[in-house]
């Protein structure tokens, strides 16, 4: 099985080359890993950067946004025939030991699409992150139907079937909510997988702010509209 | 006696006719598009300054006074309208955007 794991990234010089570098040469039922890195029209050395530590980099003449950033990822795996695909942040927030554990659902066939969600061991997480978070799930419950510990979360798998079939429409953050939207239209088997979570004072000045949720209710009422 | 609302609109007027005008002398915008923008304030800072004027043009056409609460309800419904159709535009040209980035950021890497 090819494995191809996509990094959404927008000046991360300070990380991707960390992060890049610590991604596993080798997983248990995978034959082919490739690491590719989006970069959404960095102005610093991002691309630069992930190229030398070995990732594949595809690069965004302008910032379009996380969500954008996923798609290209997603679209360049799917026509490079990928077995699965697996996104992660690339502020170094994930820690790639976890990939094992995120792929396996879908190695052994008992999943489409699995999450890896922080919430199960959030110690290390800000408390304002994990309301945030939870306003998110609550969110996401109502435009998809599907109750999840977190949906925010970059860290996820999908298989080739999930790949073929999701087709999403946002370019921000709220693809995150709208991949469940996805999920529960085309009836794919999801599971969440506890991950580790690394808060750096790198990763807490990254992500999204709770004041972000009105851009992104705005952006999945116009996709549902 | 100038009212608040015909300061504003003459101040806004001034506003939209000069930017307009630049961006017409630096080739960014068509004359057309400047000449409908002067003529479009121009008619507002008239029917400001004199709002009588509506309801004469609105005796000759229907034959009654209409006023002026029903003349802001109509050019409401005429603002969302625009604001609905500019809408549309800019969510058709971000999405156009979007997959022409990504057509590009994926045809550069195949040459590699």
């Amino acid at each position: 099985m090819k494995l191809a794991i996509v990094l959404p990234a927008y000046n991360e010089e300070e990380m991707i080359f960390e992060v890049v570098k610590s991604i596993p040469k080798k997983l248990p039922g995978i034959s082919q890993i490739k690491t590719i890195v989006v970069d959404d029209g960095s102005q610093d050395r991002t691309a630069q950067l992930a190229r030398q530590a070995g990732a594949k980099v595809l690069r965004h003449i302008i910032n379009l946004g996380v969500g954008s950033a996923y798609k290209t990822g997603l679209q360049y795996a799917k026509n490079q025939r990928y077995d699965i695909v697996a996104t992660m942040d690339a502020d170094g927030q994930h820690s790639p030991n976890d990939l094992k554990k995120i792929i396996k659902p879908i190695v052994g066939n008992k999943a489409d699409v699995v999450i890896g969600t922080r919430m199960k061991n959030p110690q290390a997480m800000p408390v304002i992150k994990i309301l945030g978070n939870w306003i998110m799930n609550c969110i996401t419950y109502l435009f998809s139907g599907i109750w999840t510990t977190d949906s925010q979360s970059g860290f996820r798998a999908y298989n080739k079937k999930a790949l073929s079939l999701i087709r999403p429409k946002t370019s921000g953050y709220e693809i995150c909510t709208e991949m469940f939207s996805e999920i529960k239209k085309y009836d794919l088997r999801f599971s969440e997988i506890p991950i580790k979570v690394i808060y750096t004072k790198h990763s807490r000045s990254k992500g999204q702010s709770i004041a972000n949720a009105v851009n992104i209710i705005t952006n999945l009422l116009k996709r549902n509209l | 006696m100038i009212f608040f609302i015909q300061a504003i609109s003459a101040f806004l007027a001034g506003l939209v006719i000069s930017k307009s005008w630049n961006d017409f002398r630096r080739g960014r915008e068509a004359l057309s598009v400047f000449i409908f923008w002067v003529i479009a304030w121009g008619l507002i800072v008239l029917l400001a300054f004199f709002p009588i004027l509506v309801d004469k043009i609105t005796f000759a056409l229907g034959g009654q006074i209409i006023g002026m609460g029903r003349i802001f309800g109509i050019a409401l419904v005429f603002v969302f309208f625009v604001v609905y159709r500019v809408y549309l535009k800019s969510d058709r040209v971000e999405t156009e955007l979007n997959e022409l980035v990504r057509k590009i950021a994926l045809k550069k890497i195949s040459r590699k």
